[in-house]
């Protein structure tokens, strides 16, 4: 097991690493200059393009450029952000902190809700099952924004049950006002993830290993909870912690239509600002959160299965 | 002379299927919405001051009343004082959040609107466009090359050090310092020759040619007065939102959360005793999405914007949560030529200027809050002391440019004259906002009803902004619809010294005939305000007939007040630099 962790760890550095050397070199290639997003895009003379070339060190080749780049945020520090005359780390940190809640609440409610009805809806035919799967058709079929502007009217607007924009100060505060953004967000997360182990419970049934048990005369409830949940578990986290990794930048829908500072907006507004050094730090920071869950989902398919520590 | 909110009570469940309704609409219009969450775009012509009733402009417009529309509009300059302080007011940006906080940089309408309440310029610009005295008590213009400010005395900082001539030299030296590169630098700052302190409270500029404008940019972020001591320690991080500003004017810096608020404070000591503020806070919030921000404003968390949604005019007139107040301004749509010169395509522009049904651009992009206007610099509101002339010129130019049936007449006559037509005209436009893509949508179809074959192209903001940057984002397109072209005062000259003057600024690159050139000159040497608008109008002509820039609309500006608060001025100086917040108040 030691080793397995080991190698996923090495595994997981090398990702980043080698993200970090795609992502510095597609701004480096892309189109906008880093001049307009410095002068807010109003027009400026030779002299001045020169002194802010020299100063934000953008004629230094590729290399140099990238080498100095990654020194600096291994530290922790990713340069200052163009836009806003303040320091990379700075302007993530309270986007770091939404987006950790948003994305931990609509974990909770996609591995919950998403698995539990998915295994309801396997195991218990009938008007119940089919509750859910009508359910589940229409959480797929909404799209994000479609169900972020039908909860404000319905929960904000209507009821006043819930602030229609803004992230909250305090923990009770953000809780609250997170609800209706995560809501939003998970709902097709949680139809996917309901679907999935759905199909992923009812194939387990019909393999031969439950068969056997059954017909050992095995208890029912042991068999599912031994024998099928158990297999069924494997696809489905995977599944959830690919889901999961997404929504951290994957909520910028969500996060402009209830206004909430999260990275995924940022990630948005400095692209169209062509503020360059936070698009590398949100980028880099996707990565590595995408390293981390998967990190954490191997380690529980892991403990599930253990066969799969061999490989 | 408000808009009235003659809304009749409903029921809640009525009002809850409306409010879907209201909900499933806006969704049809949601994809282009997600694109906006990016600082939205706004081209700016620099520079610009009167009061003039609503009935003339009304009249100047050619009948800004849109009865085709689901109501009109009428201009108001000043809403009901208020009756009591309020202790916290939540205020929306909808162009988003601001770039740092610092003078040199504000650039756009949501720097200018914090900015404004914390830092006085040398002149501010008031409701009624008049440019007023702010910290230069007087000024003098011994000779056409020079102007003597005389600073206001015993004015302090928020720290409580004095504001001296040092630290009115050391700002404006700021902005005209290459390596500072601020956004002031061009046009205006080039224009400037010297900077000098001479006297413990006066300070002297000099131009190097006779040049009005820049006077009246003191009255501009560009005349803005920083501490000298505070921004040379802040350095690189000034403005930024740990360091803030530091200021004398009616309110303080307290604190900057990025990506979620600023929050002002009152500044007690506030040497201008008609602008005390009556709020103890002002917290500015960075919504942009405009279905949010109306619900929002329905449901008060949000008291109140300038530059409300255009899409909601409808639901904000109709609320009791609130009054739409449309105010003048100094803001334009329109398109500007970025392609070709030849005479053929001149004599396309001009034919597609004349298919252009304007009130019907009017009312799908605006729901009737805007006008038709027919010059690219001058408007009916422009400069007060000279209105006349401003508004006799308007009403010229409607009777010559408004009638749709002789338009589309000549507009096909043109088409035929110019011939087959191989290659589309391409019109770019900036994606996300729903305004746009609606009347870009609509231009093509009228450009394409007389013959000119016409396709329009959604650029994101960064490759808009790349647009006046680089000749090669230029290539293959021919036009660029423009909204919310704004000016940086009420000053005619300026826009037009954007548009037609060699510069970066100057996107269409047709530049003025020596001869225009020569009268503009004067114009800009001339300080009577009639001989100074006589000049500018018949500058605007050769202008008018060029065809590189065809105006569309005047926007005036949409102010949402939420029912518990009152005070600002609906009109435009609030994105010049004038100190609104300090009007706010109580309405009950």
């Amino acid at each position: 097991m030691t080793r397995f962790i080991l190698r996923r760890f090495v595994h997981g550095v090398v990702v980043v690493l080698v993200a970090s050397v795609v992502i510095f070199g597609s701004l480096f290639l892309a189109p906008g200059s880093p001049i307009t997003a410095l002068t807010a895009g109003r027009p400026v003379n030779a002299h001045t393009r020169a002194l802010l070339e020299a100063r934000y060190d953008l004629n230094a080749p590729f290399v140099v450029q990238y080498v100095h780049w990654l020194g600096h945020a291994v530290r922790g520090d990713f340069g200052t952000s163009y836009v806003e005359s303040e320091s990379v780390t700075a302007v993530m940190a309270p986007r770091i902190a939404t987006t950790l809640i948003l994305v931990s609440m609509c974990s909770l409610l996609v591995i919950v809700v998403g698995m539990l009805s998915g295994a309801v809806a396997a195991l218990k035919r009938g008007p119940i099952g089919t509750a859910i799967v009508v359910a589940e058709a229409i959480g797929l079929g909404i799209p994000t924004f479609v169900a972020s502007l039908l909860l404000i009217a319905i929960f904000s607007v209507q009821l006043h049950w819930f602030p229609v924009f803004g992230s909250g100060s305090g923990f009770i505060d953000e809780i609250w006002h997170l609800t209706l953004p995560s809501v939003a967000l998970a709902l097709g997360s949680v139809a996917y993830i309901g679907r999935l182990t759905q199909a992923s419970v009812e194939g387990e049934l019909q393999k031969e290993h439950v068969t056997t048990a059954t017909v050992r005369g095995l208890p029912h409830g042991r068999v599912i909870r031994r024998h099928v949940l158990r297999n069924a578990a494997i696809p489905v986290t995977t599944a959830s912690g690919i889901v999961i990794a997404y929504l951290v930048v994957g909520a910028a829908v969500v996060e402009t239509a209830f206004s909430l500072n999260g990275l995924g907006s940022l990630l948005v507004s400095a692209i169209a600002q062509d503020d360059f050094p936070v698009i590398q730090a949100v980028s880099l920071v996707a990565v590595a959160a995408f390293v981390v869950i998967g990190f954490i989902v191997d380690a529980i398919c892991a403990r599930l299965d253990p066969r799969i520590t061999l490989e | 002379m408000s808009v009235d909110g003659t809304e009749t009570p409903k029921t809640g469940s009525i009002r809850s299927i409306v409010s879907m309704i209201v909900a499933m609409r806006r969704i049809a219009l949601y994809s282009r919405v997600i694109a906006r969450s990016g600082a939205r775009h706004r081209a700016r012509w620099i520079m610009a001051a009167a009061a003039i009733g609503s009935a003339t402009i009304l009249s100047a417009c050619g009948g800004v009343t849109n009865s085709a529309s689901s109501g009109s509009f009428t201009l108001t300059t000043y809403t009901p004082a208020p009756k009591g302080d309020l202790s916290n007011v939540v205020w929306d940006l909808p162009i988003g959040e601001p770039v740092p906080l610092d003078p040199t940089k504000d650039w756009n309408v949501s720097e200018n609107e914090v900015l404004a309440q914390m830092c006085d310029s040398l002149f501010r610009i008031n409701a009624a466009m008049q440019i007023v005295p702010d910290l230069a008590e007087s000024y003098s213009h011994p000779n056409p090359l020079t102007w003597v400010y005389n600073i206001r005395p015993g004015v302090r900082f928020w720290d409580g050090k004095p504001l001296t001539g040092a630290d009115v030299a050391y700002s404006l030296e700021r902005q005209i310092n290459p390596a500072v590169g601020s956004v002031y630098l061009q046009p205006a700052g080039v224009m400037i020759a010297s900077v000098r302190q001479t006297g413990p409270l006066q300070v002297t500029v000099t131009t190097h040619r006779p040049n009005v404008l820049v006077n009246e940019m003191m009255g501009t972020g560009m005349g803005v007065v920083t501490e000298e001591a505070f921004t040379k320690a802040a350095g690189g991080s000034y403005g930024n939102p740990q360091r803030g500003v530091m200021c004398s004017g009616p309110f303080e810096f307290k604190s900057w959360t990025p990506g979620q608020q600023i929050v002002i404070v009152r500044n007690p000591h506030y040497w201008d005793k008609a602008l005390e503020p009556k709020v103890a806070s002002v917290t500015f919030k960075f919504v942009t999405d405009s279905s949010t921000l109306t619900d929002a404003l329905l449901t008060g968390e949000i008291d109140g914007t300038y530059d409300a949604p255009a899409s909601s005019v409808g639901e904000l007139r109709k609320t009791s949560a609130g009054h739409l107040y449309v105010g003048a301004a100094t803001d334009l749509a329109g398109l500007v030529a970025i392609g070709g010169n030849t005479n053929r395509e001149t004599r396309l522009l001009a034919a597609l200027s004349l298919a252009i049904d304007r009130r019907a651009l009017a009312k799908i992009g605006y729901d009737g809050a805007a006008a038709p206007i027919y010059s690219s610099s001058v408007f009916p509101i422009h400069y007060p002391q000279a209105a006349p002339v401003y508004q006799a010129y308007n009403e010229e130019l409607s009777r010559e440019f408004g009638q749709r049936q002789v338009n589309l007449q000549q507009a096909r006559r043109i088409v035929a004259q110019v011939g087959k037509i191989t290659k589309p005209l391409t019109m770019v436009y900036t994606a996300g906002i729903t305004t746009e893509s609606v009347v870009a949508t609509a231009i093509v179809a009228e450009a394409q009803a007389v013959g000119i074959p016409m396709q329009a192209v959604p650029l994101q903001p960064a490759a808009v902004n790349a647009l006046y940057l680089s000749p090669a984002a230029r290539k293959g397109y021919d036009l660029l619809l423009s909204f919310q072209l704004w000016t940086d005062m009420t000053d005619p000259l300026e826009a037009m010294a954007v548009n037609t003057l060699p510069g970066p600024t100057n996107l269409s690159r047709w530049t003025l005939p020596p001869a225009a050139l020569k009268e503009f000159n004067e114009a800009n040497a001339t300080t009577d305000p009639t001989k100074r608008a006589e000049l500018t109008v018949a500058v605007d002509k050769v202008v008018v007939k060029s065809s590189r820039y065809i105006p569309l609309l005047y926007t005036p500006e949409r102010m949402f007040l939420g029912k518990r608060i009152t005070g600002p001025s609906a009109s435009w100086p609030y994105a010049f630099h004038y100190p609104w917040a300090a009007q706010l108040g109580a309405a009950g």
